[in-house]
């Protein structure tokens, strides 16, 4: 089955991070296939590059960078709903490219994405508040 | 994907109060963009939901938006499909003419019967 997984909170505050990424790596494990993971309102913290949870505490950043290098797993951040909360800077003198100013394995698109998505996949999974 | 491809049937629930968080600021932007797809796009506003289509909000006094016009623009991309759950307006006090834009009032076991045939259901 063709699955779009969208996640709407941030990776600590809430369990829907987690709980996203389990179900992802299960889909994948049970033969799934994966279309996209979509950052979407605080999801797109998910992507922030300088989270540091503590040391006994799950690194959400990290492991969804290894999981899209494991899987060839397409991470996209909302970009307006990441630019309203900071998550890059889109212009301006020293500006990186902005999928450099993310963690490792996620980009930067538009919505259309999310639809693109949605139509191509046979379920649409929406987590988070 | 190609844009050829026939259309899905898309339904967007509406269940928070506009203006206490983003979500429905931010969850219009997808609907307006499933709009520019050309998809099948339907509106569901059950529980607090309802209060987004009320008249008379007066947000920018606070500084936040006032996002109820936007209701008014979905024809324009298309979306006619407007449900509104009866029982959510009632026990709010609520009329239809309460309403920024005409919607279709159904029991809450018609919407949900709709929303089982949709393809996707989007929800913040």
């Amino acid at each position: 089955m063709k699955l779009v997984v969208q996640i709407n909170a941030s990776p600590h505050q809430y369990q829907a991070t987690a709980t996203a990424y389990h179900f992802t790596v299960a889909a994948l494990n049970k033969g799934h296939q994966v279309v996209r993971v979509f950052f979407y309102h605080d999801g797109v913290l998910n992507a922030l590059p300088h989270s540091e949870a503590s040391a006994d505490e799950t690194q959400w950043r990290e492991r969804w960078s290894s999981l899209a290098s494991q899987h060839a797993l397409d991470l996209v951040v909302c970009v307006s709903s990441a630019q309203r909360r900071g998550v890059f800077q889109a212009h301006g003198q020293g500006a990186e490219p902005v999928d450099q100013q993310l963690a490792a394995g996620f980009r930067i698109a538009g919505l259309g994405l999310l639809m693109e998505a949605a139509m191509d996949a046979d379920r649409l999974v929406v987590f988070g508040v | 994907m190609s844009l050829s491809e026939s259309p899905k049937s898309l339904a967007f629930v509406f269940r928070r109060a506009p203006h206490g968080s983003l979500h429905v600021q931010e969850f219009l932007d997808i609907v307006l963009i499933a709009g520019a797809f050309d998809q099948q796009v339907a509106l569901y506003f059950l529980d607090q939901g309802v209060q987004a289509l009320r008249t008379g909000q007066q947000p920018e006094s606070v500084g936040l938006k006032h996002i109820a016009p936007l209701f008014a623009a979905l024809e324009l991309y298309g979306i006619k499909q407007i449900y509104v759950d009866q029982q959510s307006l009632a026990c709010r006090g609520l009329l239809e003419s309460d309403l920024v834009i005409p919607v279709s009032v159904e029991s809450r076991q018609v919407l949900m019967q709709r929303l089982q045939e949709a393809d996707h259901v989007f929800s913040s």
